[in-house]
């Protein structure tokens, strides 16, 4: 996992797992209600939804991490958009545990940092598959 | 019902909407030759004027669950190169006249066998639906000489 870089920090949980990624790639924090299903080979992508009148993507995070073997239920979630270098995305989230530059936000133990820009490769699959 | 389409009547193509578990798939209304009832359970080939159509049940491909018994509805179509298939569906919803600017690609994250399923994405009357791709569904269709060996 890429060490975090100086700057705002957001830090999140998705089905359980505690999560940190760069502040700066945070769009926005919404909830979802209405997902359209994509058929697919990657159990981790969720579908799409409208977001701002753009399609945007939903991932299941901690599946793709491997984290986590069960599909996530419902199609009503809080997501936290973010950017990549591909495009925006977005991460069906529980709850965010916190915000601030680092250093100063008190960093739960256990978490995992993630940069969403290093994700996908530029064929749109997972590095390391 | 047979779908016949009057050339210079529609604007742009027109596309069927139909439905599978619940999600509405976009299917190109220039290439659709014939809709008929079919039992959703129990997919077969169908032979229309005399052309066989070997069946493409969308749940299968798409790993859904199996449909409850009962009837949905069967698309035929061609792709205008010898190429046909019996699209098994839940439901017809109706027409729509999708333009580019109501259509976008399928995003980076989708790299696997939906890449040939699926053109693309589109917008209509604030829903999203997934455009078919039937040169990538009819390409899985084994020829009917092949079938029969």
């Amino acid at each position: 996992m890429p060490p975090l870089t100086p700057g705002n920090v957001v830090v999140f949980v998705a089905d359980g797992h505690r999560f940190a990624l760069p502040g700066a790639r945070v769009v926005e924090i919404a909830r979802v209600e209405q997902v359209t299903p994509v058929p697919c080979d990657d159990p981790a992508n969720l579908g799409v939804v409208m977001h701002r009148e753009r399609v945007v993507p939903l991932l299941d995070l901690p599946r793709r991490l491997g984290l986590s073997g069960e599909r996530r239920r419902g199609r009503s979630w809080l997501c936290l958009y973010v950017r990549t270098e591909q495009g925006e995305i977005g991460f069906p989230i529980d709850t965010v545990v916190g915000f601030g530059p680092m250093g100063r936000l008190r960093m739960p133990e256990p978490v995992t940092a993630i940069d969403p820009g290093e994700l996908w490769d530029e064929h749109g699959t997972h590095p390391d598959h | 019902m047979a779908l016949k389409w009057t050339r210079g009547l529609w604007p742009v193509p027109p596309w069927l909407i139909v439905a599978v578990d619940g999600v509405d798939y976009a299917v190109d209304g220039r290439r659709i030759r014939h809709l008929t009832p079919g039992p959703v359970d129990q997919p077969g080939e169908i032979v229309f004027d005399g052309v066989s159509y070997p069946p493409v049940d969308l749940r299968e491909l798409f790993g859904l669950p199996p449909a409850a018994p009962g009837h949905g509805r069967v698309v035929l179509v061609e792709d205008g190169g010898g190429r046909r298939a019996a699209l098994y569906v839940d439901a017809v919803r109706d027409l729509a006249r999708l333009d580019g600017g109501d259509c976008t690609p399928l995003p980076w994250v989708y790299a696997g066998r939906e890449r040939r399923w699926f053109q693309g994405l589109a917008t209509s009357e604030g829903r999203l639906v997934l455009l078919l791709s039937l040169d990538g569904l009819l390409g899985a269709v084994p020829e009917p000489a092949a079938a029969e060996a």
